[in-house]
């Protein structure tokens, strides 16, 4: 899940106007309905080049989360951190579902698999080096996925390597903790040379290679960790390195001179320096851009409404634009236990009160997102359509059918109920849609609120405190971590993944066909043939009730006209910064 | 004197700490786990044992208290992995967000915090006091009235309402300034022209307020102190006007001036929070609101503590200088 | 001196000097009954003639009393702009452009909004308004109480008890004026997530600003002390809480209600300022500094009049009670200013 992502866009959100574009008149038009956005770097490329030189420059709002690659969680953070940072595999550079798909970068293929897909090994390539010139050998990579594993120390980021990789009967307590003189403790883990690594899972995993392309799992060498310090500079395995990094300010990448093209097919390195300033208003990020004073948003969650208003009046602007789907999908989850949602006929009367037109509204109308019948995001591997509740047809909701459930459900005159929300702009306005929605039945919702921050850690993601404070449906945002079904479903539709403290599955959905489905799906030979098998618990999610997912989100983005290699890439449903370059200026 | 000046700094130092221990209390009874702000996803009961104990927040209240208490006094080293990192005294407390001893990023902010406030503070100590001395001396003119009603909305404006308004007509439609450079209002290189651009408009919306109670207390003070009988004894000497205004009148009449100005200016060093935030200034305001909204709880610990410090400090001085000018203070 | 959080500072906020009721010099308003009457007229006869006769006091009261009264009658007037504040339209786009700004001139005004749409969700900003006077009205003015409640009880208890009693609550006094209000404020209302709001704000502000009253109640206690009347109840052996009762108490009316007209307005920015920091009032409950806050966020450039309208009610209410403060004062005490 990419929690963080909201939380990037509520900071975003909550930071401050400050400023604002120079030019573009005020009022608010009907707009002209003949503009249309571009669209170009959703399945294409603008401006393909291989003209070197330049500085590119990054803008947003706020700060990276980490630099560490193992502490990161913000998706702009991991697409950023392929600049410095290699992996044994990573996304295949090209616009759209290509880039879901993954190519070798520091191994030689994508990963073997035997013992059914319990066994993973991997062959590194020659000449590949850090930053300081020191090649890089298995154990460096075996070291950067121990790090992970001191979670202590190295928090913040993913921890599906310590799921897979752990021996439960004698945990591996990270390497600041391990008893192996070279710190390689980990059994999981082996290298019997300097170019060969093999994981050996405790389970079976056909995605595992998506495992080893999260930035977690590249390499870093023993003699320069400095723990949780790590972050302030990395050691780079990628074609630039961190020059200079002031928090909160400015991150400045110049060229890694140890990086030798020739071992790396995914990275055209075209710009000699990278700026990424942070500090700014969101607006002021969009305005800069515009003015041609920066080239691109890291964020990448769209612009600011503003901005939004002045592309779709002008057809040079909106011909630059690219309005993807980001893979995210908005719903609210709705209890299984709290009364009297835990009857199923309640569950399906707020899916039927539910006004779409107005939820999309709240979270920027057409441009912000796809009304959503179900939770598979259709940008996403293995998507097939399903719409039970009819939702694409009747985008106002249906009362009588609402009316009908809550006869079936034994509570004709509707009932009382609590909607939770992060306290950010968006989120409070489609709760609010939501609650204007359900009040047309009878259903009367009061809003509760939480910090975002606080929000899925302690107000929804405990199970006994949203029972206690009777927490019937619950807004939140999904994207997978990383572009397969397993990465978007394992947390929020297993039934065993009702956690009692940091719990991802807010309605706590226990259809045991789903535990099933999940099961048989991680037995399957590979990603594309556990395909079915997801989409059975999808359809078991949405059959069920549990969820109300009202948008598949959108992002109008717009990047300088003068980036070149410009498109929006699946793998993070971003604009994909590794193959950048600013045309050598 | 200086058992006067022992005694304040004693009642100040005790008026601190008491602070520490309620601002402590405040921010470590806050119900639910604050391993899990730090956590990734789907977190283990090991990972939270693991990350509650680099927090130290698995200690008990007390033990927690002395140790952040005895690193205001002398240091003390926070474990960051394979080395510890030493936070030096007086150590507010370590960022687990941003990985930096708090202090620095309170240092950080300062500069952007104090040219507002110093701008400002400038501003409107000479636009505020000089429209009140003069409308006290031109009492019930067409000049007073005006200044007065001015003056009165200008209390009765918010900071933001007027900052946005400005924001809205200088920057954005008559473009007569450039959007401000939240990142690096200093410029980078310094530049004066840009750093004057950013920081003009919070500065006049900032002493735009302060100015229109400064003329209002101004006023009612120099009023008073005009009617005291030493004032008709120096008209009846014959002295000039000039002089019975400038050098008896307005001396008198500045007195509680000062007082407030030091006990503003005190204030506003903590950080104006309203003010940064409107103008998305980086200030200590600003930082502190951001890290409430990531949970940086050392950080907003830190920053409440050196607001405090700042208000007491600016308590102190103010009194001192109150008995060198007025020696009665010292008798009582 | 008062608290002022206009510009709401991390710290004490600027001391607003307008707010103090004449204190030292100026003697004590509405002062003690041993003052020479005329024509055996009450210093509140007396006081309410001035105030008739003030035409600052006539427009800035009927203001006052208008805002209480749209207040208390927002569901009707809403009703009768056939508005509802918490209402979305069904089809958004009937009032919204694709962007979520409103559609036609001056942010929707029409026949039917009257005062407009609100961005993204198209409530109606007229329903919203009149209803925002209401959380603001009726916060600051229970603060106001809660604040002087305790500022009074804790004020005549130091003046007249003293001693090490004295001490200890000028102690309490001084720690509080040195909090950093905005920022704990902030803090505290984080921990106390599931605290009804609206009372969470009013123990805020109350609980937070009383220092300043209790310091000027224990200027004016200390001062009575030592007055005839006092020392002729304790002669004839009349109890401490009897004398606090029946003798201070009558005598620091008129400061008080001096103090608590120019207090209000204080209050009102005050809770204005928490919710344009989105601590304050929470949605859909509608508050006018929620609503700039909403402006401020990307909106007020091109929807000026959702910045414009709440901004300006903001002013108005605080300056209507400024004013009448003012006059309150001058009317009780004409001594002072003017």
């Amino acid at each position: 899940m990419r929690r963080p992502r909201t939380a990037a866009r509520a900071v975003a959100g909550l930071a401050v106007l400050a400023t604002l574009a120079a030019g573009c008149g005020g009022g608010s038009g009907n707009g002209d309905n003949k503009i249309e956005i571009g669209n170009k770097g959703v399945d294409g490329v603008h401006n393909p080049s291989d003209v070197k030189g330049g500085e590119l420059r990054i803008l947003n709002a706020d700060d990276v989360d980490s630099l560490d690659p193992a502490r990161a969680y913000y998706a702009f953070v991991w697409n950023l951190s392929r600049f410095y940072n290699r992996t044994l595999v990573t996304f295949d550079p090209k616009p759209g579902a290509d880039g879901q798909k993954l190519v070798a970068d520091l191994a030689t293929d994508t990963g073997k698999s035997s013992n059914g897909n319990k066994t993973w090994t991997y062959t590194l390539k020659d000449g590949v080096k850090f930053e300081d010139g020191t090649p890089i050998t298995s154990k460096d990579i075996k070291y950067g996925v121990e790090r992970v594993f001191a979670q202590d120390v190295i928090n913040g980021g993913p921890t599906y390597l310590i799921d897979f990789l752990q021996d439960p009967k004698k945990p591996y307590p990270g390497p600041y903790k391990d008893k192996d003189p070279n710190k390689l403790g980990l059994k999981a883990v082996q290298t019997p040379d300097d170019k060969t690594i093999v994981f050996n899972l405790n389970k079976p995993l056909p995605d595992f290679p998506y495992l080893l392309q999260l930035p977690g799992s590249g390499p870093v060498p023993k003699a320069r960790d400095t723990g949780a310090q790590y972050a302030n500079h990395p050691v780079s395995s990628g074609p630039y390195k961190i020059a200079s990094y002031v928090k909160d300010k400015q991150i400045k990448f110049v060229r890694n001179t140890n990086w030798d093209p020739k071992t790396d097919t995914v990275r055209k390195a075209l710009p000699d320096t990278i700026s990424f300033t942070a500090g700014l208003s969101a607006e002021d990020v969009d305005a800069r851009i515009q003015a041609g004073d920066a080239d691109v948003d890291a964020a990448n969650v769209g612009v600011q409404i503003a901005t939004q208003g002045k592309i779709l009046k002008d057809k040079k602007l909106a011909a630059q634009a690219d309005n993807p789907i980001t893979g995210f999908t908005r719903y609210f989850a709705i209890n299984n236990k709290v009364a009297p949602l835990d009857n199923i006929e309640c569950r399906k009367a707020v899916i039927y009160g539910a006004n779409m037109a107005t939820l999309q509204q709240s979270r920027g109308g057409q441009y912000g997102g796809d009304i959503a019948t179900q939770m598979f995001p259709p940008s996403l591997q293995g998507y097939k359509a399903y719409d039970p509740y009819a939702i694409k047809a009747n985008k106002s909701g249906q009362v009588d059918k609402a009316k009908e459930a809550l006869k079936a459900c034994g509570q004709p005159n509707g009932f009382a109920m609590n909607i939770a929300t992060q306290d950010t702009p968006k989120g409070v306005a489609a709760a609010e849609a939501l609650q204007a929605g359900l009040k047309r039945v009878g259903i009367n919702a009061t809003l509760q609120k939480a910090a975002p921050a606080k929000y899925y850690a302690d107000f929804v993601g405990s199970p006994k405190s949203v029972h206690e404070k009777k927490l019937g449906v619950m807004q939140a945002g999904w994207g997978p971590d990383f572009p397969t079904p397993f990465g978007f479903f394992s947390s929020i539709a297993d039934p065993r993944k009702i956690l009692p403290a940091g719990n991802s599955n807010y309605g706590e959905f226990d259809d045991p066909k789903a535990a099933a489905a999940i099961d048989k799906a991680l037995t399957e030979a590979s990603v594309e043939a556990s395909f079915p098998e997801w989409q059975e618990v999808d359809k078991l999610a949405m059959d069920n009730a549990s969820y109300l997912p009202f948008i598949v989100d959108k992002a109008l983005m717009y990047a300088n006209p003068r980036v070149t290699n410009l498109y929006v890439t699946g793998g993070y449903g971003q604009y994909d910064f590794v193959n950048m370059g600013v045309g050598g200026k | 004197m200086f058992r006067f000046l022992l005694k304040r700094l004693i009642v100040g130092i005790v008026t601190l700490w008491v602070v520490t221990v309620v601002v402590f209390g405040i921010f470590t009874i806050i119900p639910g786990d604050p391993a899990l702000v730090y956590a990734g996803k789907d977190p283990s009961a090991e990972v939270l044992a693991g990350i509650r104990a680099k927090l130290g927040v698995d200690k008990p209240l007390p033990e927690q208290y002395a140790t952040f208490m005895k690193g205001v006094a002398v240091g003390r080293d926070f474990p960051t992995g394979p080395k510890m990192v030493h936070c030096d005294a007086p150590c507010l407390g370590y960022s687990y967000k941003k990985d930096v001893p708090v202090l620095g990023l309170i240092t950080r902010a300062l500069p952007i915090t104090a040219t507002m406030a110093a701008g400002a503070a400038l501003l409107w100590l000479l636009g505020g006091v000089s429209v009140g001395v003069l409308s006290a001396l031109r009492r019930g003119t067409f000049f007073d009235r005006i200044a007065m009603t001015i003056s009165l909305a200008g209390v009765s404006l918010p900071v933001y309402f007027t900052g946005l308004i400005g924001l809205s007509v200088f920057v954005y439609q008559l473009q007569w300034l450039p959007a401000i450079d939240t990142n690096s209002p200093f410029g980078n290189p310094f530049d004066p022209v840009q750093t004057f651009q950013s920081f003009i408009l919070p500065w006049v919306v900032l002493a735009f307020l302060y100015a229109a109670s400064y003329a209002r207390l101004t006023r009612t003070s120099m009023l008073e102190t005009m009617s005291e009988d030493y004032i008709r004894t120096a008209r009846a000497k014959g002295l000039p006007e000039r002089t019975v205004v400038t050098r008896h009148g307005m001396r008198a009449a500045l007195t509680p001036i000062v007082t407030m100005f030091g006990l503003d200016l005190g204030a506003l060093l903590g950080g104006a929070i309203l003010t940064e935030y409107t103008f998305g200034l980086q200030g200590l305001g600003k930082q502190a609101l951001d890290a409430i909204n990531k949970f940086d709880y050392p950080l907003i610990m830190g920053t409440t503590l050196f607001a405090a410090f700042f208000i007491i400090v600016a308590n102190i001085v103010v009194d001192v200088l109150y008995a060198f000018i007025d020696p009665r203070v010292r008798l009582s | 001196m008062t608290t002022s959080p206009q510009d709401a500072i991390l710290g004490a906020g600027p001391v607003d000097p307008t707010a103090t009721p004449p204190e030292g010099v100026d003697g004590t308003p509405g002062g003690p009954p041993a003052e020479p009457k005329i024509e055996g007229r009450s210093p509140w006869a007396l006081a309410w003639m001035r105030l008739r006769r003030d035409k600052v006091a006539i427009v800035s009261g009927t203001v006052v009393i208008l805002l209480f009264l749209i207040a208390i009658f927002a569901p009707l007037l809403a009703r009768l702009a056939g508005q509802d504040p918490n209402l979305q339209p069904d089809d958004p786009s009937s009032v919204l452009d694709p962007s979520g700004f409103p559609l036609g001139s001056f942010g929707g005004i029409s026949g039917e909004h009257w005062f407009g749409v609100e961005p993204v969700n198209g409530r109606d900003l007229f329903a919203r308004i009149v209803y925002g006077a209401r959380v603001s009205l009726l916060i600051s003015l229970l603060a106001t109480m809660v604040q002087i409640a305790i500022g009074v009880v804790v004020g005549i208890i130091a003046g007249f008890v003293g001693g090490w009693l004295d001490n200890l609550l000028s102690g309490l006094v001084n720690v509080l004026l040195a909090f950093p209000i905005i920022l704990f404020g902030i803090a505290l209302v984080t921990v106390a997530d599931s605290v009804n709001r609206e009372l969470l704000l009013v123990l805020l502000i109350g609980g937070f600003s009383w220092p300043y009253i209790a310091r000027i109640v224990r200027g004016l206690v200390l001062s009575l002390r030592e007055k005839e009347f006092i020392e002729a109840a304790r002669s004839y052996g009349a109890p401490t809480w009897r004398i606090m009762l029946r003798e201070l108490l009558p005598n620091l009316v008129g400061p008080i209600l001096v103090y608590s007209t120019l207090v209000i307005p204080t209050n009102i920015l005050t809770e204005a300022a928490f919710s344009f920091l989105g601590i304050g009032v929470r949605e859909p409950q509608s508050s006018w500094g929620g609503m700039l806050s909403k402006a401020a966020r990307g909106f007020y450039q091109d929807d000026p009049m959702f910045m414009i309208i709440p901004g300006v009610m903001i002013m108005v209410t605080v300056l209507a009670f400024n004013l009448f403060g003012d006059s309150v004062r001058d009317a009780l005490d004409p001594k002072s200013s003017r």
